[in-house]
């Protein structure tokens, strides 16, 4: 029986690829809709695994989560195999798992594989063969000079306007990481000065982080991160948003801590915390975190309005809020688990304190943000699975009293049909620091839904990924002054032409309500408004020349509102690989700008926003200069026919183009 | 100012600034067809998708004739060389659009090459501009294409150009644009192709058209194009060595354009 099935598995592997993908950031550039600092995190953690594939015959349900490209149903199935065909011949079985396509093997392929010899567990081979060490330094730089430096009475901004970048890391998955970073902003000083709380580099990170040592599952001293059940109390890390991984984004998966090394000066912990394995079912993790944020902090009152998650300390006001509130957060999480791990209930706890008060707002739809310096949210979380069912779901108050839930079913109807239904309702005074849960707003607060996704394959080379998302809100949010309702679907399809050809068609429709734009009275009249969005790819991914050719055509409220076509090229070689693209929009309405996705240098993210009329290029040229280091280069350049000058305030360039070059250097042993 | 030109003013502004440059109708063959040309390979792809000359096998010489709407100055007349290498294929070709008033010269020179199932080329024009009563001006204008066949049915081709957004000045650019489009061959007599272009400033045009070998001689062609929306009628003849197209653009306010284009070719394939 497992012969005919790896022999099924391999008359498919004409549809699969084995090394398609070197690069991580190609599996999420076409799910990611807006740009978010914390995929670098993620994209880094892929390369790890590329460097270091999770061997399909010894992972367990842990080690296929932090992937994050696997829902828990298709996890299941995968161990379900295991168990019951034994270990993995060829990672290429994997497509006879229920829930696993061809899509989807490609994109597991670089990062997995098998073991066919094991290993004596010597210290050789666990830790100094294993190991993956890389220094990356990076410099940015746009060439127009902006706004900001220019000298009137003395520049706005207090630095230069390069961006220096130096990272650390060393790691052997599942075993240890430690690593760090500096990074100067464009615009910050490189200063030492003790009053303005700069030293040198404008921002550091570091961590040192231990894994499975015998009742030890993890032990992180520095910055980490946090993601426990489905992420009301504590969901600080990565995780998809609503796009077209369609199953993946409704149902997160229990990453417990991580390790972090991002530039993204906000949205961490930094303390100690650990997981312990106390019985052969429970395990506890506790942590305590101390950071000084940013925040304006207004004198007279004692309080502030909020932090400011920017991380930009160039100018005097900017610098004036660097560090000026003290956070504390401590916390614990206790998770129950059955013998074969299949069934889960967690209890998760957090408490802030803060140095000054947050400050209650007089505005209508800020009613019911916090207000105060101390906060705690409680929550309990579970999960389920059988016969291909995951049940999952959430419930948290916070300390005020505000309710939060969360429920969801994933369902694998079959090897061709998943489906998941998520139910949640977060109230409108609910308050949750760190919480990143499914929801529409940017925080798991004011609104409630229903989302409903399914996948389907009813082919080989056919897939059609769709969701459907009602949600209400009950109270008014911003630029929204009164309670309403909206939807949001979207609709792909892929198909594969071959192995490494394949196109796609993506329509996705959202229908919210804003203020009518320019209303100066002190309550608007919210109207709806529906942003529709369709593209057209079509990829052809070879193994020394890879193109790619998209459109993207957006509509507001039934009107056209812009469109963008663009052709990528990349040629690769053994030495060095360039990668060009040129685009051109014309897209009229901000509300519908076109965030694109574009190659950047490794471990960097670049979505930059399309509106206007003009054209955008970019080259990005990566060459071996030894043979566990490279050097690589970007330039990239928006040329805009309908304006003179570009960005605004400090950031303002007087010319109708912007050009900016990064260099990049990474060496690994 | 001369009335012929503020009459040319006009009319440019009337065909959404294709006016000049190499023409609305581009390739002789896919102007039959909707104007389509980045899926367009072979023969006339001095025109169109530069990438597409890197298909053609033999020495090939030909000129072009375009008339717009019975209007004199609106003519415009190119002839080409296309010479294939030992790698690769390279191509020449000389355009001229205009009269005395006003008149654009064009030189270009162009290279394809295609590996496997891919093809890239790389076109450099030198354009010259004459204005009655004002300097001559000069532009270089870039372009670069790609071909790719999908299957032995299904290809795609992209191209771009003047993507170095060359100009008169910074804010007098000329027409900057980007092509894809993708050619089906469901039967050896049939060819149905579709594609959308877009120029930075102006609405993107959508084109479809389709060829038909009545006989191994000759060719039939139709299409639609919109933006503004057109009709499209050609037809092709081949005896021997020698090549005839026709192509007839329909402009429902403005009346036909016509290109006609005579081709040798000087080698077998």
């Amino acid at each position: 029986m497992r012969y005919c099935l790896l022999f099924y598995g391999f008359l498919f592997s004409a549809v699969v690829s084995g090394q398609d993908l070197t690069d991580p950031s190609e599996i999420v550039q076409d799910h990611l809709n807006k740009p978010d600092d914390e995929e670098v995190l993620w994209q880094e953690t892929m390369y790890d695994y590329y460097r270091n594939p999770i061997d399909l015959n010894k992972a367990t349900r842990e080690d296929f989560q932090q992937m994050l490209i696997l829902s828990s149903v298709q996890i299941e199935n995968l161990l379900n195999y295991r168990l019951k065909y034994g270990p993995f011949v060829n990672p290429l079985e994997l497509q006879v798992i229920p829930g696993f396509d061809p899509s989807l093997v490609r994109k597991l392929l670089p990062y997995v594989n098998v073991s066919e010899i094991q290993s004596p567990r010597t210290f050789v081979n666990q830790y100094v063969k294993r190991n993956k060490s890389y220094f990356l330094l990076r410099f940015d730089r746009v060439l127009e000079q902006k706004k900001g430096y220019r000298y009137f009475t003395g520049p706005a901004y207090s630095g230069s306007p390069d961006r220096f970048i130096f990272r650390f890391r060393s790691s052997v998955p599942g075993e240890y990481s430690y690593g760090f970073l500096f990074e100067k902003d464009a615009g910050e000083a490189f200063r030492w000065d003790k009053s303005l709380k700069t030293y040198g580099f404008d921002y550091y990170s570091a961590h040192v982080a231990v894994f499975n040592k015998g009742k030890l599952k993890a032990a992180v001293a520095g910055d980490y991160n946090l993601q426990f059940g489905q992420g009301l109390v504590a969901g600080s890390s990565f995780s998809f948003g609503k796009g077209p991984m369609v199953i993946q984004a409704g149902n997160r998966v229990q990453r417990g801590i991580i390790p972090y090394n991002s530039l993204n000066e906000s949205g961490f912990f930094r303390g100690l915390a650990s997981t312990i394995t106390v019985a052969r079912m429970a395990e506890v993790s506790t942590f305590f975190s101390y950071r000084k944020k940013d925040a304006y902090v207004n004198d007279s009152t004692g309080s502030f309005t909020g932090f400011s998650g920017s991380g930009l300390h160039r100018t005097y006001s900017e610098i004036l809020k660097k560090k000026a509130v003290g956070e504390m957060a401590a916390g614990a999480n206790v998770s129950f688990f059955n013998r074969s791990r299949k069934a889960m209930a967690g209890f998760t706890s957090v408490s802030t304190f803060l140095d000054y008060s947050i400050q209650a707002f007089e505005d209508p739809y800020r009613r019911f943000n916090f207000s105060g310096d101390k906060n705690i949210v409680n929550g309990i979380n579970w999960s389920l699975y059988h016969s291909h069912i995951n049940f999952f779901g959430e419930a948290a108050m916070s300390g005020n009293g505000g309710k939060a839930f969360l429920t969801g079913v994933l369902k694998s109807l079959c090897k061709e049909v998943d489906i998941l239904m998520l139910y949640r309702t977060y109230q409108k005074d609910f308050h949750s620091f760190y919480g990143n849960a499914f929801a529409e707003n940017s925080t798991p607060a004011n609104e409630s839904g229903i989302y409903s996704a399914i996948s389907l394959r009813p082919h080989t080379k056919f897939e059609i990924n769709a969701f459907f998302d009602y949600f209400r809100f009950p109270w008014l949010r911003y630029n929204v002054d009164a309670p309403g309702v909206g939807r949001e679907y979207l609709v792909r399809g892929t198909y594969s032409f071959s192995k490494k050809t394949i196109c796609y068609f993506q329509y996705r429709e959202e229908v919210k309500d804003k203020n009518i734009a320019g209303n100066e009275s002190h309550f608007d009249l919210p109207v709806t408004l529906k942003k529709s969005y369709l593209i057209l790819n079509l990829t052809d991914a070879g193994e020394s020349l890879s193109w790619q050719s998209r459109m993207i055509l957006t509509g507001l409220n039934n009107q056209y509102s812009g469109v963008t076509i663009l052709a990528d090229l990349s040629l690769i070689r053994r030495t060095f690989t360039v990668t060009g693209r040129y685009a051109i929009f014309d897209v009229s309405e901000y509300e519908t700008r076109h965030y694109i996705h574009e190659r950047d240098l490794l471990y960097t993210f670049s979505i930059p926003a399309y509106y206007g009329k003009g054209i955008r290029s970019y080259v990005v040229f990566r060459a071996k200069l030894a043979r566990e280091a490279d050097i690589s280069f970007k330039v990239s350049r928006t040329r805009w026919f309908d304006r003179d000058t570009n960005g605004s305030g400090y950031e303002q360039i007087n010319s109708s183009h912007k050009t900016e070059f990064r260099m990049q250097v990474i060496s690994r042993f | 100012m001369n009335a012929k030109f503020l009459i040319f003013v006009c009319f440019s502004y009337a065909f959404s600034g294709y006016a000049g440059g190499g023409g609305e109708s581009g390739r002789a063959d896919g102007a039959g067809m909707g104007s389509v040309s980045a899926a367009l390979s072979g023969r006339y792809s001095m025109e169109g998708n530069i990438a597409g000359i890197a298909y053609e096998k033999a020495s090939l010489l030909y000129f072009t004739g375009e008339s717009r709407y019975n209007v004199s100055f609106f003519r415009s007349a190119s002839a080409s060389a296309v010479l294939p290498l030992s790698k690769g294929v390279s191509g020449f070709s000389i355009f001229r659009f205009g009269d005395r008033t006003y008149s654009e010269q064009m030189i270009s020179l162009g290279f394809g090459h295609k590996i496997a199932r891919y093809a890239g080329g790389v076109k450099v024009n030198l354009l010259q501009l004459n204005i009655a009563e004002q300097q001559t001006r000069y532009n270089i204008l870039l372009e670069m294409g790609g071909l790719a066949d999908i299957s032995n049915r299904l290809s795609f081709g992209a191209y771009v150009y003047n993507f170095n957004a060359a100009g008169w000045s910074k804010k007098d650019v000329r027409e900057v644009k980007i092509l894809a489009g993708i050619k089906w061959k469901p039967t050896e007599v049939l060819s149905i192709y579709t594609e959308i272009e877009k120029e930075a400033v102006y609405a993107p045009r959508v084109k479809i058209g389709g060829e038909f070998l009545l006989q191994e001689f000759l060719s039939v062609r139709a299409g639609v194009s919109s933006n503004p929306f057109k009709n499209h009628v050609g037809a092709g003849l081949r005896y021997k060595r020698l090549l005839l197209e026709y192509g007839m653009i329909i402009h429902h306010s403005l009346g036909a354009e016509q290109i006609v284009l005579i081709a040798f070719q000087l080698s077998s394939k």
